[in-house]
């Protein structure tokens, strides 16, 4: 179980994340949503250890990420970024890199097995520098789940892929739950959330104004994205309507 | 965990040929060039050189050398006063002065003696040349006295005496420092490249992030990258050297007043001296490149960094006095390798001390970098 408690941070001025709690249950899917510079980003960022909260913890499988961040790292799969991969090494020596940072064993069988599962046989072998961003999305995907984690943190993991791709990862991702893999994503694409969770926490100004079932959040509206922006702003409209004015005639008044 | 690390590192420098074409630029062309350059100096301090003689008309056999130096195109006139007025003046470039003497066993002796100026090259070169003449006048009156009376023919009634008018230059000494200079500065220009990729540009390609968000300890993350720079530093400072020195070696260095003891021993010793300070190159490269958000800002930092060893070698008389200087890195690196290449026998205890305080500072340094690894700006800014 992912466990955010009472986790605050703030930039200067800025509250990034104000009191955050929420918790992912294992074999399930749970999004995180908010628009751009709401927190989603600093939260998951805290998750992995590399970003100290001023206040709060995030426990996973009741290891705190303050107290023991290796311990953490060693059970979840992040995917924070694409950018990142050593160019002058091919996909499988990246991947295989990253498996034995995990400390595995048989890094070579197992960055194969994911390779296959990814299907990224035909780029495996080759240099990543000359790699597409989609491509370069695929190896990142692959390093993070190369060890197999039972918690999979991903942050907008379908950026930059094509069809078939989003395809293979949203299947990979179903196989990955029914194992009991906790999975925490951020995304904005709507029918990814969908099609995929079971769960949605929407994060707004460093709040979460929404954590339930996705069942719950569609029931508000009549579609998931005017759910979203309900929930985001229950009380103002995203859109403020023009103003029309008012045409009168005759002389003003001195 | 660490061997993962380290192939890695070692991959990424070894698969990108521009990387490894600038780490290793100054280890295989630096001594070529300097090779060129020493040559030039050579060549130009050995050329012919134009020289006006002034002679005192105080002793008949001076007219003998007057004969020879006009046999050798050498212009002459007779002066008087001081041979420094003469000389300050600008009339004459030397002044030549016969007096007699005798040996301790009463032979009577014709002293030559050669006056110049040697402030500056050319004053050197002229007095160089008047002595190199004068030894060959020796030579041609020796082989007539001998002919004339059948002497001894390793005595002379001729003996030659050079005053040079300045103080000693100690060109020598100089020459050695510059080359000590370039010695010092190799670990500085040739980890520069891979330590400023390692780290800065692992900020700016953003490959930071992930790797520190893995079940990894930063000290083995800061570890691996020290140890292939250190090694990169090393193995392209023994090339410098080993290629610097045997290429300067083949030259003619007594022209420039200069020796330098070259053996197989040295050049272990040598390497012994530089391999701590390899490493604390390599540390303090991390350290300082490790702040900037791009490689081209590295790039920077590092560039002005390598300008310690020059400043080490050019304030060498200032430390000389100083009772810890020889504790100092890269003062006492550059004391030592001073002692070696002249010939002095190697001080072990003074070798041993100054290795270890080079030590103790990097790794100083490695933990300043680790502690930069956790730093939030360091993470994520770029």
């Amino acid at each position: 179980m992912i466990e955010f408690k009472q986790v605050s941070k703030q930039f200067g001025e800025i509250k990034a994340n104000n009191n955050i709690n929420f918790s992912c249950d294992k074999g399930t899917i749970t999004g995180l949503l908010g628009v751009n510079g709401a927190g989603k980003s600093t939260s998951l960022k805290i998750l992995s250890g590399l970003l100290k909260p001023d206040t709060g913890d995030v426990h996973i499988n009741g290891a705190s990420v303050v107290q023991t961040p290796m311990l953490v790292q060693q059970q979840v799969g992040l995917f924070l970024t694409a950018q990142g991969l050593y160019s002058n090494l091919t996909a499988r020596e990246n991947i295989e890199f990253f498996a034995a940072l995990q400390g595995l064993n048989n890094s070579k069988q197992a960055s194969q097995a994911v390779i296959d599962r990814l299907h990224l046989s035909a780029l495996a072998d080759r240099k990543v520098s000359g790699f597409s961003t989609g491509e370069r999305m695929k190896v990142g995907l692959a390093r993070a789940l190369v060890h197999q984690p039972k918690y999979l943190v991903l942050d907008e993991p379908s950026r930059g892929l094509d069809v078939l791709a989003i395809r293979v990862l949203r299947e990979y991702l179903l196989e990955l739950k029914s194992q009991g893999c906790c999975i925490l994503f951020s995304s904005h694409v709507m029918q990814e959330i969908d099609r995929l969770c079971d769960q949605v926490v929407i994060i707004n100004d460093g709040q979460v104004c929404f954590d339930g079932e996705l069942s719950q959040l569609k029931q508000s509206s009549t579609d998931l994205e005017q759910a979203f922006l309900q929930a985001i702003q229950p009380t103002k409209p995203l859109i403020t309507p023009p103003v029309t004015p008012i045409l009168t005639t005759g002389v003003a008044p001195c | 965990m660490l061997i993962a690390l380290l192939k890695k590192e070692w991959l990424e420098l070894f698969r990108d040929k521009r990387s490894m074409l600038a780490t290793f630029a100054y280890a295989f062309f630096g001594p070529v060039l300097l090779f060129i350059v020493l040559k030039g100096l050579i060549a130009t301090i050995t050329s012919t050189t134009q020289v006006k003689v002034g002679i005192y008309q105080q002793h008949p056999k001076i007219d003998y050398i007057e004969q020879f130096l006009n046999y050798k195109q050498i212009q002459t006139q007779y002066i008087e006063g001081e041979a420094e007025t003469a000389l300050g003046d600008g009339l004459v470039d030397i002044v030549l002065q016969v007096n007699k003497s005798s040996t301790a066993s009463g032979y009577p002796l014709l002293n030559i003696n050669v006056f110049g100026d040697s402030q500056d090259s050319k004053g050197e070169q002229q007095l160089k040349k008047m002595q190199q003449v004068m030894n060959s006048f020796l030579a041609q009156e020796n082989t007539n006295s001998l002919l004339k009376q059948g002497g001894n023919p390793f005595s002379s009634d001729w003996q030659v005496n050079v005053h040079e008018v300045n103080q000693h230059t100690m060109r020598g000494k100089r020459l050695l420092d510059s080359l000590l200079i370039f010695l010092l500065l190799s670990p500085f220009i040739i980890s520069l490249n891979y330590i400023n990729d390692a780290t800065a540009g692992e900020r700016e390609r953003g490959s930071l992030m992930p790797l520190l968000s893995q079940p990894v300890a930063r000290m083995n993350i800061v570890v691996s990258k020290w140890l292939v720079g250190g090694a990169v530093g090393i193995i392209g400072t023994a090339i410098t050297m080993v290629l610097g020195f045997n290429l300067i070696n083949s030259l003619p260095l007594y022209e420039l007043d200069m020796q330098i003891h070259w053996s197989l021993s040295v050049m272990l010793f040598g390497t012994c001296i530089l391999l701590p300070l390899a490493l604390l190159v390599t540390a303090l490269q991390m350290l300082v490149a490790i702040t900037a958000k791009t490689y081209k800002e590295g790039q920077s930092y590092l560039t002005i960094l390598s300008f310690l060893p020059m400043l080490a070698v050019f304030m060498s008389d200032k430390w000389a006095d100083v009772s810890f200087a020889h504790l100092l890195p890269l003062i006492g690196q550059q004391q030592l390798l001073q002692q070696i290449f002249s010939g002095q026998t190697l001080n072990l205890a003074a070798t041993f001390t100054v290795s270890l305080f080079t030590i103790a500072l990097a790794l100083m340094c490695l933990l300043a970098v680790r502690v930069k690894l956790n730093q939030e700006n360091i993470i994520f800014e770029r």
